[in-house]
């Protein structure tokens, strides 16, 4: 049975390119770029987060993707309805890679003083925060894992609130990891050992795309229904939506 | 088709069980006391709300130390359909420690989905289930998706389990942003000086009323309304005038068919940090034309972050079971704002059937309950 709720519209950043779904485009990082430059190239990016410094890797492939998403929506930047737009994020790994940063970090300082700006991270739902901060939404906002059927399950769980009248629209993010995490562990410990041999993520050059994000845009405007999404790797979803937006049936 | 509570089980600082911590609350005394589980000399604070006799160094982690005995006290009472939604800010985060320390175990072992399995597995779950995360509104937010299912005709049964321990990873980064109050937090006085982190877990099953009547169950109450919104104003400071929450608020009374006049007590989120309790009492007087009796449990448990709004609905349908509302505990001098809201005094109740939760999270979220009192109170 259908709900009513469809694909407005959809970004996407990856290892290599980023793009929008119901637009068709798709467009290489420009040379050398990764997560601190790539805001430069593109002008769906032209207002550029606040605070971005200080954004951990997911946060700021968060932004790229939800900008990209909005854009793609048709919705502008910042949404005219903010108020009514929640968002739901999904990933295997939830904050896996900002938490071993910031205990990693930590401990290397000789456990007395933790790096707040890292441990704000230590959340699966900080990346949306920091969307939902720069671009105004004030819905719902939640991580929610089902580990069997991670994007659909969210797509679904997100429909319902917008059906319910929970949210007029809700952005929902899925974030993979790129494998290149810059947090790769080494695995020695690290107790005992001097604090300045010590690395930890953020000292190692900031690699591209550590994560990559799939953000649809979900609201009860026209749109590929909800209920067809598919699963299988992002590029796999972003190939079969792409279709679905050229031919009108997905 | 209405979510009914039909179970419900917690340990906290207080002990195991509900009414070691309904009792503690009513008397007044604070369950928070001395870390002992890591040195927290160089913190803002040396005080926690500590379950006793867990063990850093056991093969389980802290939350499943607790989960085990909770879910094993059920003893067959948590049906094996029921779906799952694992609510928790950083679950196992106590073993990518071990990781980072000692080089034991894998830091993916410390992943949420991990942990997912692990409690399906303690009550023979069917199905996979869901992790749900909204900082500390993580089970309030949980407990709201577990009624919309119920009420959708999505499922007749929810299990929410909830769970968040001390831990140096927690600890150490609330007192690296100055959060923590030195000695015990005292919500709503107008000393507070900061929260005080504390650990809990426990269930609650959710059913619909047609499936509770059918298996006999002593329905606990009703998950009557919700409401979920977000400031998007700081990652971690609430906003300032206590829109995003009244928001929320007012979607939890229109979810119930309610008005704010229904609303006979609040449960309040206060952490007894000087923002967030002076946003809540801006909050509560956008939505009622005259105080109700409030009050936080985070004096005597400790704020129990992923756990808290769990522990918070347990606790207010005992609240509305006894019609009483315990004394918030800590509270010395009611901060002005709070005169009249909040006491250090149990209030009695007359007649009250619903009675408002809310939580409040990093990133602005808010979420709110309505839950109201089971059909024999």
């Amino acid at each position: 049975m259908r709900s009513g709720v469809n694909i407005r519209g959809a970004g996407w950043i990856g290892p290599r390119e980023h793009g929008r779904v119901r637009k068709g485009i798709r467009a290489a990082h420009a040379d050398g770029a990764d997560l601190n430059t790539i805001w430069k190239g593109d002008p769906v990016f032209a207002r550029h987060a606040k605070n971005f410094g200080r954004f951990d890797a997911a946060s700021r492939v968060a932004y790229y993707a939800a900008a990209l998403a909005l854009d793609d929506a048709g919705w502008g930047d910042p949404p005219a309805d903010g108020q009514g737009l929640g968002m739901v994020g999904t990933g295997a790994a939830g904050c896996l890679a900002s938490n071993l940063d910031y205990f990693k970090d930590y401990v290397s300082c000789g456990r007395t003083l933790a790096r707040g700006n890292l441990f704000v991270y230590t959340l699966p739902t900080s990346p949306l925060a920091e969307a939902a901060i720069h671009f105004g939404l004030e819905g719902p906002l939640l991580y929610a894992l089902s580990p069997d059927r991670p994007l659909a399950a969210a797509l679904e769980m997100a429909a319902g609130m917008i059906r319910r009248g929970e949210a007029a629209g809700m952005l929902v993010m899925e974030f993979a990891d790129g494998g290149r995490d810059g947090a790769r562990p080494s695995k020695e410990p690290l107790e005992g050992r001097p604090p300045l041999a010590v690395k930890s993520a953020r000292d190692e050059p900031c690699r591209p795309m550590p994560c990559e994000a799939l953000c649809a845009v979900l609201s009860a405007q026209a749109g590929v229904p909800v209920e067809q999404a598919t699963e299988g790797s992002q590029t796999d979803v972003v190939a079969a939506w792409e279709r679905a937006f050229r031919t009108g049936d997905l | 088709m209405k979510a009914v509570v039909a179970g419900a089980d917690i340990v906290t600082a207080y002990g195991w069980g509900v009414a070691p911590c309904w009792q503690g609350l009513l008397s007044g005394r604070s369950a928070i006391t001395r870390v002992d589980r890591f040195g927290a000399r160089a913190f803002q604070s040396p005080n926690a709300g500590i379950v006793r006799d867990l063990d850093p160094a056991a093969a389980d982690s802290l939350v499943l130390q607790m989960l085990k005995p909770l879910i094993a006290r059920a003893a067959g009472g948590i049906p094996a359909d029921a779906f799952l939604l694992l609510a928790t800010t950083v679950g196992e985060v106590d073993l990518l420690e071990r990781f980072v320390l000692n080089g034991s175990g894998q830091p993916e072992d410390s992943r949420p989905d991990r942990l997912l399995a692990k409690v399906g597995r303690l009550y023979g779950a069917r199905e996979p289930g869901a992790v749900v995360s909204a900082a500390c509104a993580s089970s309030t937010t949980a407990i709201a998706q577990a009624a919309a299912l119920i009420r959708d005709g999505a499922r007749d049964a929810v299990l929410v389990v909830a769970c968040d321990a001390v831990t140096e990873f927690v600890f150490a980064g609330f007192s690296s942003l100055m959060a923590l109050d030195p000695e015990r937090a005292r919500p709503f006085d107008r000393a507070r000086r900061g929260l005080s982190v504390g650990e809990a877990a426990g269930y609650i099953l959710i059913e619909s009323d047609e499936r509770a009547r059918r298996e006999g169950r002593d329905v606990r109450g009703e998950v009557a309304g919700w409401g979920l919104s977000n400031d998007a104003n700081h990652r971690t400071g609430p906003s300032r005038d206590g829109r995003g929450l009244a928001v929320a608020v007012r979607k939890a009374l229109e979810s119930a068919g309610v008005s704010a006049a229904d609303i006979g007590s609040i449960s309040a989120h206060g952490t007894g940090t000087v923002y967030n309790d002076a946003m809540e009492l801006k909050a509560f007087r956008q939505l009622f034309d005259s105080p109700r009796p409030a009050y936080s449990i985070k004096g005597g448990t400790g704020h129990t972050m992923g756990a808290t709004g769990l522990v918070e609905v347990v606790v207010a349908l005992e609240s509305l079971r006894e019609q009483v509302v315990p004394p918030t505990v800590n509270l010395r001098e009611a901060d002005d704002e709070a005169k009249g809201w909040a006491s250090a005094e149990a209030v009695k109740l007359a007649g009250t059937r619903a009675q408002l939760s809310v939580n409040a999270g990093f990133g602005g979220v808010n979420a709110a309950l309505v839950v109201k009192r089971g059909p024999d109170a």
